[in-house]
């Protein structure tokens, strides 16, 4: 119970500095304003085009709230480092795991709050455009895309402990954005690759996380078409995602544990 | 983490000044437009800005054509490694093409548009193989089947899925924004507009040719269009003016073919005979805005212009009617 | 008596290979309860490094330091310690009395005590009313004061504080100086570094000198008495840094 206390009050403190400091909401306004501005163009004044609004806003709403977390995770060791706030901190009876826990429920906690925002403008665009939406589907994408966040943030702890906090970010966002990739891409290298080159392509997908499996956007987008995922499929994610997740989270620790502050 | 107000409206003002540059580097300030040809490109472009921006614009627009295939699909992703953009824009143009000419009661009596409910086996995609291969085919063992479960998949042998044509509008508004040259989207953009209305994908054509007046295969779209608001105009009570747009499609078909010969004679390599980058495609349309040149001028009773038309075209090959 | 820090032997470096710098060598002392201890040596000396080993931030090379009677590092054993750190930054988005709030949970402190504790450990560090203010707006001395704040909120038995005085004004010190007095009278054990020996010299029963990671003098309050009828504990200092050095080359 301690623990828990300990973690949630570290995790409120992240959650406080995404509000605070308005990252968030410059995130959601530069959204908004991008959406916006794709649906001031004149669609050959045709009504009910949802679709298109859709793909945009999930796109946007997605890479936004990745973007937050890259930028809130990866920063958060490497500033309590340089800014020395992590010594009152740790001078209280947490272990070091109890500290990279919280910091983790607390980006983990901003993300939810930023795509909690980010919801609620998508769900009130569609209304006022007159479309509907696939609940259900969108739903399991919101869920799926915590899970990503939660993958993010593992993988982000994990690289700024073991790189410089500006590799590390370049890193996590590479890692974000080619992961949609990654994906195609190995399947259509697996078939010119020599024996050597297959080794390493099935290292690869076992070894690094599938982002893109944590993306239902496109079914969502097309929600008339595609039914929502089954409960096994469902079970199975999450158990890839925390699998994934409790790996990283061990990487990080074994790096931060015994490090010098 | 803390980004100051100037931050910030150093970000916007950055963000502006990007908007403001792409706009004014046009890909049309590329001479002669889009250039698909490396070797072209390299001659065409003179302005660093153009070949950073416009280059960026005109990629966008080839990303933006592949959003359309895949909304096509119901988000099915097909590779596009074995059909390019331009390639998968024409063949949607040629189904128009086809159409028309199939209606006019030509050789070509099957439709097979986008769209249709027979579309099924004659869809420019059918067979084509997926992103994400079957099961068999993927040595990714369980990734592969969650990615199956996941992503917007179907077995490509099977036929497909085919979402309501409507939805790619805004990608084909978007993806000629970007790039005014690009000119399969706008004979793409206005095979789907027809179905909402004959005026409205007329409107879009004439933007097209506005911003490429060369382009023979959008003047040979002009001309289609204006056929179907004949018949239409046929079935009504003032036949005076089915007549004018007759002889408006009969214009512009012979205006598209005019234009498309004298390109595709620039492109005979000389020692060989044969005809450099010209694709399948071009080659069609030509062949259809020759065809209809000639049909529509017997149908408007001008048998001078027929003829003076099949000997014009006459290079073209035994086509012809 | 009990002693709240027993340090034996004790050695930390920094880096690897050959940039490998060795801070602490093989210092030895203990500190009993209710004792307050000054730490003093020059920059560089190894105070602050000796202090982080104590609270398990630096993992020691060699020997053994251990924290009211727990391992140097243990949760357990900070569990009775308070710690103000070498340089004071609080993270500037949150409100004073957040902060606190945060640091006591960690603490173990129950909500409804800290609710009570807050204002009262503000109030005793001179910072009356300001627990709605966000720390972005505090001076450095202000940032000091609520370092202080954070050090005592719990009510430890053992305070490590490094570099107490830094940042403070005349004024500040003396209200310092009087917070440490009180403390100390509560039976508080007090170990700390300062630059102000003046301030160390009224406080302490015993001072500690360190000079290139070792323990070159320790003073008790009969030398410190002594000590004061010829010269001042600064004069001394210098001396004694001066001549080290001189025996060390």
């Amino acid at each position: 119970m301690g623990e828990l206390r300990s973690i949630a009050v570290i995790a409120k403190g992240v959650w406080l500095e995404a509000v605070r400091r308005k990252d968030v909401y410059v995130l959601v306004l530069l959204c908004c304003g991008l959406i916006g501005l794709t649906m001031t163009v004149d669609f050959f004044d045709i009504e009910g085009l949802t679709k298109f609004y859709r793909e945009i806003a999930l796109k946007l709403m997605d890479v936004s709230t990745a973007a937050a977390v890259i930028l809130l995770a990866c920063r958060q060791l490497p500033r309590e480092f340089e800014q020395r706030t992590i010594y009152p901190l740790l001078a209280r009876p947490i272990g070091r795991l109890t500290f990279l826990l919280g910091k983790m429920a607390g980006v983990c906690a901003a993300a939810a709050f930023c795509f909690g925002l980010f919801m609620a403008i998508f769900a009130a665009g569609i209304a006022s455009l007159g479309g509907g939406i696939g609940w259900s589907l969108f739903l399991q994408h919101a869920y799926l895309q915590m899970l990503q966040m939660l993958l993010l943030t593992t993988a982000c702890f994990a690289l700024s402990l073991a790189c410089s906090p500006d590799a590390a970010l370049t890193l996590a966002f590479l890692f974000y954005f080619t992961a949609g990739l990654l994906g195609d891409l190995s399947v259509m290298l697996y078939e010119v690759a020599g024996t050597a080159g297959r080794a390493g392509l099935w290292l690869l997908t076992y070894v690094l996380p599938q982002l893109a499996l944590f993306d239902l956007s496109e079914k969502t987008v097309h929600f008339e078409i595609w039914p929502a995922l089954g409960p096994g499929t469902m079970a199975a994610l999450t158990a890839y995602a925390l699998v994934y997740s409790l790996a990283l989270l061990g990487l990080a620790h074994a790096l931060f544990r015994r490090r010098p502050l | 983490m803390r980004i100051p107000a100037a931050k910030i409206l150093l970000w916007l003002s950055g963000l502006a000044v990007a908007g403001w540059l792409a706009a004014q580097v046009d890909p049309g300030r590329y001479e002669g437009g889009r250039a698909r040809d490396e070797q072209e490109r390299a001659q065409r472009n003179r302005s660093a800005l153009a070949v950073m921006l416009g280059e960026f614009r005109t990629s966008a627009s080839d990303v933006m054509f592949i959003k359309t295939e895949r909304y096509m699909h119901g988000g099915v992703a097909f590779r596009q490694g074995q059909r390019t953009a331009a390639q998968g824009a024409e063949d949607l143009y040629a189904t128009e093409e086809e159409e028309m000419a199939g209606h006019d009661g030509e050789e070509h009596g099957h439709s097979h548009g986008h769209g249709d409910d027979e579309h099924g086996a004659a869809c420019a995609s059918h067979g084509m193989p997926t992103v994400i291969p079957p099961a068999e085919k993927d040595f990714r063992g369980w990734v592969g089947d969650l990615y199956r479960a996941v992503k917007p998949w179907r077995d490509s042998s099977k036929p497909h899925i085919h979402t309501d044509g409507r939805e790619l509008l805004p990608w084909f508004r978007l993806m000629t924004l970007s790039d005014p040259g690009y000119i399969q989207g706008y004979l793409a953009g206005g095979f789907w507009l027809q179905k909402q209305g004959s005026a409205m994908a007329l409107d879009f054509i004439e933007e097209g040719l506005r911003k490429n007046p060369e382009a023979f295969q959008l003047h040979l779209s002009r001309g289609l269009l204006r056929l179907r608001q004949a018949r239409d105009a046929e079935a009504g009570p003032v036949e005076e003016s089915a007549r004018v747009l007759f002889v408006e499609a009969r214009d512009d078909c012979l205006r598209a073919a005019e234009l498309g010969l004298s390109q595709r004679l620039a492109k005979v390599d000389e020692e060989s005979g044969t005809v450099e980058d010209w694709s399948k495609y071009q080659e069609n349309d030509l062949l259809a805005a020759c065809r209809l040149a000639i049909i529509l001028s017997e149908r408007l009773g001008e048998v001078q212009t027929a003829a003076r038309c099949r000997e014009r075209f006459a290079a073209l090959g035994p086509h012809l009617p | 008596m009990n002693a709240m820090i027993h340090v034996a032997g004790l050695k930390v470096s920094y880096g690897r290979g050959a940039r490998r710098v060795e801070a602490v060598k093989e210092v030895s002392f203990d500190v009993f309860e209710g004792e307050c201890v000054g730490f003093i040596g020059a920059n560089g000396a190894g105070k602050s490094t000796t202090m982080k080993a104590l609270m398990g931030f630096l993992y020691a090379d060699g020997g053994t330091a251990t924290v009211c009677g727990h391992p140097a590092g243990a949760p357990e054993g900070r569990r009775s310690v308070g710690y103000l750190p070498e340089v004071a930054v609080y993270y500037p988005f949150m409100k004073a009395r957040e902060l606190l709030d945060l640091y006591g949970t960690l603490g173990g402190m129950a909500r409804r005590e800290l609710r009570a504790r807050i204002p009262e450990v503000l109030e005793e560090v001179g910072l009356p009313g300001r627990g709605n203010e966000l720390l972005r707006t505090f001076s450095k001395g202000m940032q000091q004061r609520l370092g202080i704040a954070q050090a005592i909120l719990t009510r430890p038995r053992l305070l490590v504080l490094d570099e107490v005085s830094s940042g403070l004004d005349p004024l500040g010190r003396h209200d310092l100086r009087a917070l440490l007095n009180q403390l100390k009278s509560a039976g508080c054990t007090l170990f700390f570094s300062s630059h102000e020996l003046s301030e160390v010299e009224s406080l302490c029963n015993r001072i500690l000198m360190i000079d290139q990671g070792r323990i070159v003098r320790e003073i008790t309050q009969q030398d410190l008495q002594a000590i004061g009828h010829e010269r001042s504990l600064e004069s001394f200092f210098i001396s004694v840094v001066r001549g080290e050095a001189r025996d060390h080359g």
